[in-house]
């Protein structure tokens, strides 16, 4: 089989979606995960900017607003003998914002619907917007106290996904038909910088604590989306604090830095094959 | 698994019509197979073979779609076309909440969303699964969805927009049972000015706007407990909670056999726990009333937002208010399917709008 195959990326700024890109590229490239590239794509300038960042021991930068970088990458997954070229726009986080606050998103992003196989979303535990607490909300509403409390702007993290999540079934719906049943790779970015205690309990427990409107929509919507929840650690460590660990990764070999954890069978597992969750998006079994 | 999932299939010319999912007929039909013109008799199909419901899109919106970009449902309330197009998929529960202004009908709505969405105080019975209205409700939670003081609209939305402030609809919450059952609830609950309420006790002609609640599946009834409890408003919130009652008997003409639930709200103003065996005599005489109305009244002590988390919770017993309802009107639906009996007349909100404008409010 030979076919394209069209990713979509999402989740709030500095989620780490860019640096999962370039770390994915590299992992590719060096051809011993799962998905391996199988020619060089004929753009490179971006993917090996980025690679080159993580390569010198830096993450990458924020992507700008209304910014889409094509990445396309020919892939083969000898798993299920497929091959093709891969395709994942690297947006900005600003856009999951604006969907859900314009309630509308653009015809790019329209283009993309009809061929899209699966998402890959992003979130990040030092970055979520956590949801409002029963006090929070009392002391907005003014049941508390007489003075109100200024409301916060942002909505929560798992309200923007949730929304987002309805939207694509939405578009599905209208373009591709209600049997077709996305595969939702959701990903707990920057795995490493989690305590030991929820680290421990693996990503789908994760979900469950931090956003658990975004928990309850996935289980109540088994039959609408196909979802795996993975936790993902780029390099493995905070290159931009841990001067200890940024040393320590450029005496190694950065090819083999990072991680993938997910829950399989009841059992939390671990993986150095960062690429795992786009070969699940792309047909691939989990172990 | 959806309530309608064990309902006969057949099949219907009309394409808004959702008979072959849930045997129940858009016009109205209880006899849909014999009575109903759309009805193809012919054409009985198996659940597996029914069409598929989608790719919708017509070409022209398809096209307008590709160049412009996709534009979703206003997500802040749903007018009456957006509460129509959930009714016409599926069953769907619509809930009315009654009662004067600041009785506490908005921070319900907002504790039902809170324990949908957060992990302190959980739904115990339901799991959220979906919502056409998530963005009003977190706006709402954030007291940036009010009503505009003196400026409260005449009637119900037909549609929302985005820039619109605050409009009288519906919110939408889709929830799925935590039981064995796995049914999905689609549940409308009504975002009405308590103004509206106050107005009909005075004046019998401005009962058309609430016409459609006719077709409800349950009434919450919001009674404010720091009024009864208060010597000088007492009499006065008893009497007021009376005539409503009448003008929803008498003029609105709802059905009084619908399960109906005394809501009593703000409990957490008696400062002290609540037990069982709690009886305010204010929501007794309310209550006798609404029996000798007809009403088959259940009484729910509530707290919302709790100024006294210590001895009562916020969100105290909002599902159990919330349930009460669902669970009343699944058992007579599930009656009626016993009984093979399709609940055509269910669907007469949409009747109401196709034939008489007047019972929404004449806003077509």
């Amino acid at each position: 089989m030979n076919s394209n195959a069209n990713i979509l990326l999402m989740g709030g700024p500095a989620t780490g979606k860019s640096n999962y890109i370039f770390r994915l590229w590299l992992a590719m490239d060096d051809g011993r995960g799962r998905l391996k590239k199988d020619s060089l794509p004929d753009q490179l300038d971006y993917l090996n900017g980025g690679a080159q960042m993580l390569l010198g021991g830096q993450f990458a930068p924020r992507t700008p607003r209304d910014t889409f970088n094509r990445v396309e990458i020919p892939f083969q997954l000898a798993e299920i003998g497929r091959k093709g070229k891969l395709i994942v726009p690297d947006i900005s986080g600003e856009d999951c914002d604006r969907h859900y606050t314009e309630r509308q998103w653009s015809s790019e992003w329209e283009d993309r619907i009809p061929r899209c196989e699966g998402c890959l979303v992003f979130l990040r535990e030092s970055v979520l917007h956590t949801p409002l607490s029963w006090i929070d909300v009392s002391q907005l509403l003014g049941v508390v106290d007489e003075q109100k409390a200024e409301p916060d702007k942002l909505a929560p993290t798992q309200v923007l996904l949730v929304e987002w999540l309805q939207f694509i079934r939405q578009a599905l719906d209208d373009t591709r038909g209600y049997s077709f049943i996305p595969r939702i790779a959701i990903i707990v970015a920057a795995w490493d910088e989690l305590g030991e205690e929820i680290a421990e309990e693996g990503p789908d427990v994760f979900l469950e604590q931090f956003t658990p409107l975004l928990h309850h929509f996935i289980e109540m919507n088994r039959g609408r989306f196909e979802v795996m929840v993975f936790g993902t650690s780029v390099v493995g460590g905070d290159l931009a604090e841990d001067s200890e660990f940024r040393e320590r990764y450029l005496k190694s070999n950065p090819h083999e830095s990072g991680y993938v954890v997910y829950t399989s069978e009841g059992a939390l597992k671990q993986s150095d094959d960062i690429t795992i969750p786009v070969a699940w998006i792309l047909g691939s079994a989990i172990d | 698994m959806t309530e309608e999932a064990d309902v006969p299939r057949g099949r219907c010319r009309n394409p808004d019509c959702t008979v072959a999912e849930t045997g129940i007929c858009l016009e109205g039909y209880e006899n849909y197979k014999t009575e109903c013109p759309h009805y193809e008799a012919s054409a009985e199909l198996d659940a597996s073979e029914a069409p598929p419901q989608s790719p919708k899109g017509t070409e022209t919106e398809t096209v307008a779609v590709q160049k412009h970009g996709r534009r979703f449902w206003a997500g802040s309330e749903l007018g009456v076309e957006g509460a129509e197009k959930i009714m016409r998929a599926r069953y769907t529960h619509l809930i009315g909440l009654i009662g004067p202004s600041d009785v506490g009908k908005t921070c319900f709505l907002i504790a039902l969303y809170l324990k949908a969405s957060s992990s302190d105080t959980p739904l115990v019975r339901y799991r959220f699964a979906g919502s056409n209205s998530l963005y009003g409700f977190e706006e709402r939670a954030r007291g940036a969805r009010v009503w505009q003081k003196g400026q409260i609209p005449e009637r119900l939305s037909e549609r929302t927009v985005l820039q619109d402030p605050r409009r009288p609809g519906f919110m939408h919450l889709r929830l799925a049972r935590i039981d064995d059952s796995r049914i999905t609830h689609e549940v409308l609950l009504t975002d009405l000015p308590g103004e509206w309420f106050e107005t009909v006790i005075d004046d019998a002609a401005r009962a058309d706007r609430l016409m459609f609640l006719r077709r409800a599946d349950g009434i919450l009834f919001f009674i404010d407990a720091e009024r009864l409890l208060d010597p000088c408003a007492q009499h006065q919130e008893v009497q007021r909670a009376r005539m409503l009652l009448g003008r929803l008997k008498e003029t609105v003409k709802i059905n009084v056999s619908m399960p109906f639930v005394l809501l009593i709200s703000k409990t957490d103003s008696l400062e002290k726990e609540i037990d069982e065996n709690l009886s305010i005599p204010a929501v007794d005489r309310i209550y006798t009333e609404a029996q000798r109305l007809g009403f088959n009244p259940s009484v729910v002590y509530t707290a919302s937002f709790s100024r006294c988390p210590e001895l009562i919770p916020s969100g105290y017993r909002i599902e159990e208010a919330f349930d009460t309802l669902l669970s009343a009107r699944s058992e007579i639906l599930e009656a009626r399917r016993e009984q093979k009996k399709p609940s055509g007349h269910l669907r007469s909100f949409a009747r109401f709008r196709g034939s008489a404008g007047r019972f929404l409010g004449g806003t077509q």
